[in-house]
């Protein structure tokens, strides 16, 4: 297929040789006039002239040559003027107008750091993805699609341990690997800590072609059941508390009731494969034990993990989906109530469809939506700006023109202006980025390891692109205004006051209707935050704490639930207390999705069936009640709790 | 009788060409072939690719305009850095040309015994 550059090139190649041609076919006639003159027949006269030009092909090429470099040699040249011409524009009008130049620098920093910082979180969560990993474009996250009993169709990233062993036996898949991100209890005590781990299989380092920064990772072993308990730090856990010092390795860490022994560092960066923080990580096998009660190893109802694959060379993604899906169908045939139906996906590490980060995408474009409006309504501004300028100056623009400058020279010089004018506004930008992106990326998306600074390259790419296009395109719209007047009119008028143009008005009415969508939009949001806040769960709220059972070195105890209850109660203030498993009201993973419908705030089952959360006799028929607003919200399931 | 150049004399001859008036590639020809009275053979073609660098170098320029036989033609014109080159060609010649024939009009030295 031939690109525009090809086209191009043979454009100008055209041009060259038409010149060349012309200009030889004058000699070529001149000189037969001159000889055929002088008494020599034609067909003599041509023989001479010929043997005057010399070889005509290897002469004819070389001046085509010469003609496409002096071509190209214009053409920059005729670039360099329009920048000059608008450098020095921008610098005069600097001079000669600081409000205008100030106000279109200071609107454009504005639209443009807010995009810069937009843009910063996009790449960080889509378009980069998580760092440090070797050839990530071969890499796939499993998604598995089922059917619930209710009729509700699913895809989750959550896997069961069999699930991932049985990717193992896969052919057309190079590895697979398991992974968990789970909150774990750092030391113990006043100084305890939540820290972020991830459990990750002993192949897990292998399978993403990561190296340690420090000593090692795990081995096969180090993942069995009774195998040592190891941890890998992650490199700004390390940074963080132990200073960078290579003595880490080797020292215990006290993580929930067991200590882990230090054996690597991770790389700098490396979060695993999503970009959520990450501090520690410890063998899943073996960790797995203590964060999940239950037959996790060889119950299939145990769902809690993710898996991780690398497609084996010459495997396509649907080959590869097509014979695990096989697999898994095997493997459930004889499960009770599984999804015959059932299919596994597989999709690349960055287009994340897991539940944990579906909403950190969500969030992502919304701003990227709002982000990419006030940048609308930033240019919208400077090309008012610029055409109320242009009106002022209509005299010069017409004194230009009237003297032979071509409409496109001085289109080209506008944009020019324009874009250099559009730089400048993204360079500080650039300042405002670098300072307001920490506060949006804490505020918005605190679970994020976010990289030093939030200025790479790309976003840098990204900000020059929208600074030069935009501000070219704004700037150049009073030219083309300018390529529909009438010289005489605008010579005659010159720089009198001018009354507001059509475009004027369409660009005050578009950026009035995008400034009245992003206010509805700020106001549909912070409705529907009140409605969330205000949602009758029928659970009454008021005066009412969740105390959360961090274990850390407290041995397992069948009546520790009953104890710390008592201990509870007795803290002056608190009337009555009550054991629920999972916080209210929507924490838990299992728990099932709600949602509002019009602003009767009614409730409504949105997926899966009903959860069920244990309670103890104890809770007061206050704090849970049916809504008398609400939908099928279901009663509670009051149990005891064990050995109770 | 019929000379070729000598190496780096057709660029001053292209510039001398051009030097009172603008003109074509076939007037800088005939302008040559007339000045020597035809005794210095220029290829034409050698003498087009010359004028063409010299545009690219720039020292001439060219536009495209109506020639005395009323048929479009590429006139040449020197610009200042060409006039520039001209003139300092001009004297690096003359100085040859006088050291040259100081030279050859010497009296042959007899050889000592």
């Amino acid at each position: 297929m031939k690109r525009p550059a090809d086209d191009r090139s043979d454009v100008g190649r055209a041009r060259a040789e038409h010149e060349i041609d012309e200009e030889l076919a004058f000699h070529h006639e001149r000189t037969l006039a001159e000889l055929t003159g002088r008494g020599l027949s034609v067909a003599d006269a041509e023989a001479e002239a010929k043997q005057r030009f010399g070889p005509i092909g290897t002469h004819r090429e070389r001046l085509v040559g010469l003609e496409l470099a002096r071509q190209s040699r214009n053409r920059r040249r005729s670039a360099m003027g329009v920048l000059t011409t608008s450098l020095r524009s921008v610098v005069r009008g600097g001079q000669r107008s600081p409000g205008f130049t100030f106000g279109i620098v200071a609107i454009l920093t504005l639209g443009l750091g807010v995009n810069a910082i937009t843009f910063g979180l996009v790449d960080r969560l889509v378009l980069s993805g998580p760092a440090g990993i070797d050839r990530p474009g071969e890499l796939r996250r499993v998604v598995a699609h089922h059917t619930t009993r209710a009729g509700v169709e699913v895809a989750t990233t959550e896997l069961g341990y069999l699930d991932y062993r049985d990717l193992l036996e896969s052919r057309q898949l190079a590895g697979a690997a398991g992974e968990s991100l789970t909150a774990l209890l750092f030391g113990s005590g006043e100084t305890a800590e939540r820290i972020q781990g991830r459990l990750v299989t002993a192949n897990y380092f292998s399978l993403l072609g990561v190296r340690p920064a420090v000593g090692r990772f795990f081995t096969p072993d180090e993942s069995e059941r009774e195998g040592a308990r190891v941890a890998v730090l992650s490199h700004a856990f390390w940074q963080r508390r132990f200073g960078g010092s290579p003595s880490a390795i080797g020292q215990i860490l006290p993580i929930e009731s067991h200590r882990y022994q230090v054996v690597g560092v991770a790389p700098q960066y490396f979060t695993g494969s999503a970009v959520a923080r990450v501090d520690v990580f410890l063998p899943l096998e073996a960790a797995s034990d203590e964060q999940i009660e239950g037959p996790w190893r060889t119950a299939r109802s145990f769902r809690w993990m993710g898996a991780i694959v690398r497609l084996a060379p010459g495997a396509t993604d649907a080959a590869a989906a097509s014979e695990i899906t096989v697999r898994h169908r095997q493997a459930y045939a004889n499960v009770p109530d599984a999804d015959p139906e059932a299919r596994l996906e597989l999709v690349p590490l960055n287009a994340v469809r897991g539940a944990t980060v579906a909403g950190e995408l969500g969030v992502a474009a919304l701003v990227g939506g709002v982000a990419l409006l006030v940048m609308v309504i930033t240019f919208a501004n400077v090309a008012n700006l610029f055409l109320a300028r242009s009106l002022r100056q209509r005299d010069r623009v017409a004194v230009r023109l009237a003297l032979g400058c071509g409409r496109t020279r001085l289109l080209a010089e506008q944009a020019a202006e324009g874009a250099l004018l559009a730089l400048g506004g993204a360079l500080v930008a650039v300042l405002v980025a670098i300072l307001g992106a920490r506060p949006v990326q804490v505020l918005l998306f605190p679970d994020v390891h976010w990289l030093e600074t939030a200025i790479n390259p790309r976003v840098l790419l990204f900000l020059a692109a929208c600074a030069a296009t935009g501000g070219a395109l704004a700037a150049s719209l009073p030219m083309w205004q300018a390529g529909r007047a009438n010289l005489a009119v605008w010579l005659r008028v010159g720089g009198q006051r001018a009354s507001r143009t059509r475009t004027q008005g369409a660009l005050l009415m578009a950026q009035g209707a995008l400034s009245v969508v992003l206010l509805v939009g700020a106001g549909l949001f912070v409705r529907s935050l009140s409605n969330a806040q205000s949602l009758d769960l029928g659970v009454d709220t008021g005066r009412l704490l969740v105390v959360s059972v961090l274990r850390g070195e407290v041995p397992p105890r069948a009546d520790l639930r009953m104890a710390l209850r008592a201990v509870v109660g007795k803290i002056p203030g608190v009337s009555q207390t009550t054991e629920v498993a999972g916080t209210l009201p929507f924490v838990s993973s299992w728990a099932v999705g709600l949602k509002s419908r019009g602003s009767r705030r009614d409730l409504a089952w949105m997926t899966g069936d009903p959860t069920w959360r244990r309670w103890s006799p104890g809770i007061s028929r206050r704090w849970v009640r049916r809504s008398s607003r609400a939908g099928p919200l279901p009663r509670p399931t009051v149990r005891a709790p064990p050995g109770s | 009788m019929l000379f070729g150049l000598l190496p780096g004399t057709l660029d001053v001859l292209v510039l001398k060409a051009i030097d009172s008036s603008p003109n074509h590639g076939y007037g800088v020809a005939r302008w040559i072939r007339e000045a020597t009275d035809e005794e210095l053979v220029v290829e034409d073609g050698a003498l087009y690719t010359a004028l063409h660098r010299l545009e690219h170098r720039g020292l001439l320029l060219a536009d495209w305009r109506a020639s005395e036989t009323n048929r479009r033609a590429k006139y040449y014109r020197l610009t200042a850095r060409g006039r520039r080159v001209l003139d300092e060609q001009t004297r690096a010649w003359r100085r040859s040309a006088a050291a040259l024939s100081k030279v050859l009009d010497r009296a042959p030295r007899r050889a000592s015994s």
